[in-house]
């Protein structure tokens, strides 16, 4: 399975330019995950950081529904 | 040699935050061209260049409607190596302010100083003029040249370092005041250019900038403009589309709010008409906490449930977001649930299983989970 390289980034804000931030590499998996191993801090610039123990982690967004095109989708920031 | 500076007095303590105006104000006003242009030579000169043809024009969007006219004449592109030059030159000055400052005084106006200008000059006014030019070069004209994105330089956020080293000159590091001047010259002239061997141009600085609480925001009009109008609009540090802005809120009907793909942007709109009017409209299912399930299908003008789940924001105060969720969500509980990654969705829930966690719109989780909680233990 061929993942991408994120840098240390879980998600990108596409208007803002925020993004939730860990200090470690980050993959993408094909199916969107997101995956890095250690203990990390994950910061953006609106929420407070939150502490991660030392351990294998996967992140992803979360879902919404679209009633315009009647889709559930992940949210956009 | 020069003496170690260990630590400030309470009256240059009392200059951060004038320190942090002066050089947050220096992004916008007029722009001195007569500075600018003699600083542009300056550093051509010191690049080992020849004084190149100086043009400016009044915002970064016009900058790019005449490039395509230069594109014979303005020569090799400059914008790595004028990056590598600022680059180089900062860093030097940094190695001069931490050679004689202490390593805990300099963590301190880091924090109290550096940090709060680059949360301004990058996180905010260069990120949001990024995405604004990214936006431009999307539409399909520009592509008959080259992306004038690679061949730009977004400057503003070096306002940041010179800003800092002004203050430590000012209690008392020692600069190359050669360096620090021309950069301070340069930068503070020059928000934003496109370097070439033998034209350069550079965009004038925006004409205003309205901050609120360290993020752009202006309720009335653009939060950047400048001076041949071109900008863009923001509410409290989000980017808006101008009808967004400017359509008086009793004009503004929830039906087109709801339909704003952006949270953020839906965020602040509801802010704007008041999360009152929003859980007014809809038909409360359910409540828990700072959470409501309501029923939207009078907004949408739909017979089947149209649900949104209704939730306050746990770091930003007062602030609400308003998101869809699948309408077969009969509670709050299951509106939780069902917006949780698929990829998780797929991990049982149990009380014994793992913790996970979850930061706006990101849920994070422990990879080997065989089970995990249904609610994150860490919600921020």
């Amino acid at each position: 399975m061929t993942k991408k390289n994120c840098g240390n980034i879980l998600a990108d804000g596409e208007l803002t330019g925020h993004a939730h931030r860990v200090t470690l590499q980050v993959m993408e998996r094909e199916d969107g995950v997101r995956e890095f191993q250690g203990e990390t801090t994950v910061t953006h610039e609106e929420h407070k950081p939150v502490k991660l123990p030392y351990l294998a982690w996967n992140s992803a967004k979360i879902n919404e529904y679209d009633y315009y095109t009647e889709m559930a989708r992940e949210v956009r920031d | 040699m020069s003496r170690l500076i260990t630590s400030i007095t309470a009256e240059q303590k009392a200059q951060i935050p004038n320190y942090i105006k002066k050089w947050v104000d220096m992004a916008s006003g007029e722009t001195d061209i007569a500075e600018a242009d003699r600083a542009v030579e300056d550093i051509y000169a010191d690049m080992g260049l020849k004084k190149p043809t100086i043009l400016h024009f009044d915002s970064p969007n016009a900058c790019y409607q005449a490039l395509p006219a230069l594109e014979q004449s303005r020569g090799k592109e400059m914008t790595p190596r004028l990056y590598a030059h600022l680059s180089v030159h900062l860093s030097r000055l940094r190695s001069q302010l931490n050679s004689q400052m202490d390593r805990q005084l300099e963590s301190y106006l880091h924090s109290r100083l550096s940090q709060h200008l680059n949360s301004l000059m990058d996180s905010q006014l260069s990120e949001q003029l990024l995405s604004q030019l990214n936006s431009y070069i999307r539409r399909p004209m520009d592509f008959l040249f080259k992306s004038p994105l690679r061949i730009s330089l977004i400057v503003f956020w070096r306002l940041v370092w010179v800003g800092y080293y002004d203050y430590a000159r000012y209690i008392g590091v020692q600069f190359d005041e050669h360096k620090l001047d021309l950069m301070i010259r340069f930068i503070s002239n020059i928000g934003f250019c496109s370097p070439f061997t033998n034209v350069f141009i550079y965009s004038l600085k925006p004409t205003e900038i309205h901050w609120a609480n360290g993020r752009l925001h202006n309720p009335d009009g653009q939060a950047v403009r400048y001076a041949d109008g071109w900008g863009w609009y923001a509410l409290n540090g989000i980017p808006m589309e101008e009808w967004q802005v400017t359509t008086p809120t009793g004009d503004l009907s929830l039906g087109k709010i709801l339909l704003v793909e952006d949270i953020d942007q839906r965020r602040e709109l509801v802010r704007r008409v008041g999360v009152e009017l929003l859980a007014s409209e809809g038909k409360e299912l359910d409540r828990a906490g700072d959470y409501k399930l309501l029923d939207m299908r009078a907004v949408y003008k739909r017979n089947t449930p149209t649900l949104f789940l209704l939730m306050k924001n746990p770091s930003v105060p007062d602030t609400w977001h308003c998101e869809g969720v699948g309408n077969e969500c009969k509670t709050v509980r299951d509106a939780l649930n069902w917006r949780k990654p698929d990829a998780m969705k797929r991990i049982p829930v149990s009380e014994n299983g793992e913790g996970w966690y979850q930061q706006g719109d990101v849920c994070i989780w422990p990879a080997n989970a065989l089970m995990l909680k249904e609610f994150p233990c860490v919600l921020t």
